[in-house]
């Protein structure tokens, strides 16, 4: 993975907002950061995400953060490109003082149109942001905006 | 390496017991009309149902019938409060001392949660001080897997409820541990009477 993030074409921040979309009737709204590298592999493209989002609670005193790794496949060159994330995510849930943690297979499955001005590739995205402990399953719907740095 | 590290992920929360999503993505108070659940700890039973919403101090909440005994509950995004009101009769009048919601159970449920509610209001009746206070203190002791319902919250619910009249002061104070299961709300429950476990219910 290390060496995969040396090797790395790209690189580049992501971000945006999160609303709940599927379960977590506990949340209002949320919103997730991302530091991505990505990387041509033939075909298709690749990119390896390190992301962190924070979701407050319609109870003013609960919070929901995630941090967690995605291993993304897109198409960079194409005008609108699908985009599909799997990963994992550290679930951190407060209310007050008290919290749990966990771990949660995470995903991602959305559309982005791409940008690409000589070395720059701008993207705004729409996903749904899934989370799973293979016992239930729940998600967000995102609306990101990414902006990558070919090196 | 990176398939095998997602392949590790994906075996570790399949055999973890933590599942943390179905805590944090459901619903352990599914109150709606026409709601009921039965229990029974072998030789008595409690039924409780729910009845058509009701507006009680511009709250809407459901009457929630426990054998016949209607408490009154509100849902909102912060808690699951109980309708209390305290009367006192002198002369054969009735006079309301204290009237108002109380939080019973903080949302959503965080284990290690600990909370302290109270009401407390007075009034004078024939120039004596009648006063009332009701307090309920719960903690969020923990959560566990069942096959049945997955991850159950335990939680434990003091009741402290206490009436000063002239130099007379009564407290009764009750306890009840309550066990919560996502999407069908109190699985189980003890207080004084004995443990009583969900038999039936049926949530519309």
């Amino acid at each position: 993975m290390i060496l995969y993030m040396l090797v790395a074409l790209s690189i580049g921040i992501e971000g945006g907002y999160n609303t709940p979309a599927v379960g977590f009737n506990d949340i209002d709204k949320g919103a997730g950061v991302s530091l991505v590298t990505a990387s041509n592999i033939g075909f298709i493209d690749m990119a390896l995400s390190l992301r962190a989002a924070f979701y407050n609670g319609d109870n003013p005193s609960y919070t929901m953060n995630t941090v967690g790794i995605r291993l993304g496949l897109y198409k960079k060159n194409w005008p609108v490109s699908p985009v599909f994330a799997a990963g994992g995510d550290y679930v951190i849930r407060s209310l007050s003082t008290a919290n749990e943690n966990g771990l949660a297979g995470a995903y991602s499955i959305g559309v982005r149109v791409n940008f690409n001005v000589e070395r720059l590739h701008v993207y705004p995205m729409v996903s749904y942001e899934g989370l799973t402990d293979l016992k239930e399953n729940a998600g967000f719907v995102g609306l990101h905006l990414g902006i990558l740095y070919e090196i | 390496m990176r398939y095998k590290f997602l392949l590790v992920l994906l075996v570790v929360i399949y055999c973890g017991d933590n599942h943390i999503i179905q805590r944090a993505a459901e619903d352990y108070f599914p109150l709606s009309e026409d709601c009921w659940w039965y229990y029974s700890n072998g030789t008595d039973s409690v039924y409780v149902e729910t009845e058509p919403t009701d507006t009680l101090l511009q709250v809407a909440c459901f009457p929630v019938s426990y054998n016949g005994d209607t408490r009154y509950l509100a849902k909102s995004d912060e808690s699951i409060s109980q309708y209390i009101i305290r009367i006192y009769n002198y002369g054969g009048l009735d006079y309301t001392v204290l009237e108002d919601f109380i939080i019973r159970i903080e949302l959503p449920l965080v284990k290690g949660n600990a909370y302290h509610h109270i009401l407390s209001d007075s009034i004078y009746v024939a120039n004596q001080l009648i006063a009332a206070q009701y307090e309920i203190i719960g903690t969020v002791v923990d959560f566990a897997t069942e096959s049945n319902y997955g991850d159950v919250y335990q939680l434990e619910i003091m009741t402290i409820e206490s009436t000063v009249t002239g130099d007379t002061s009564i407290t009764d104070t009750s306890a009840v541990i309550e066990f919560y299961a996502p999407a069908v709300g109190m699985v189980r429950f003890s207080d004084a009477t004995g443990e009583y476990e969900l038999i039936d219910y049926n949530i519309p």
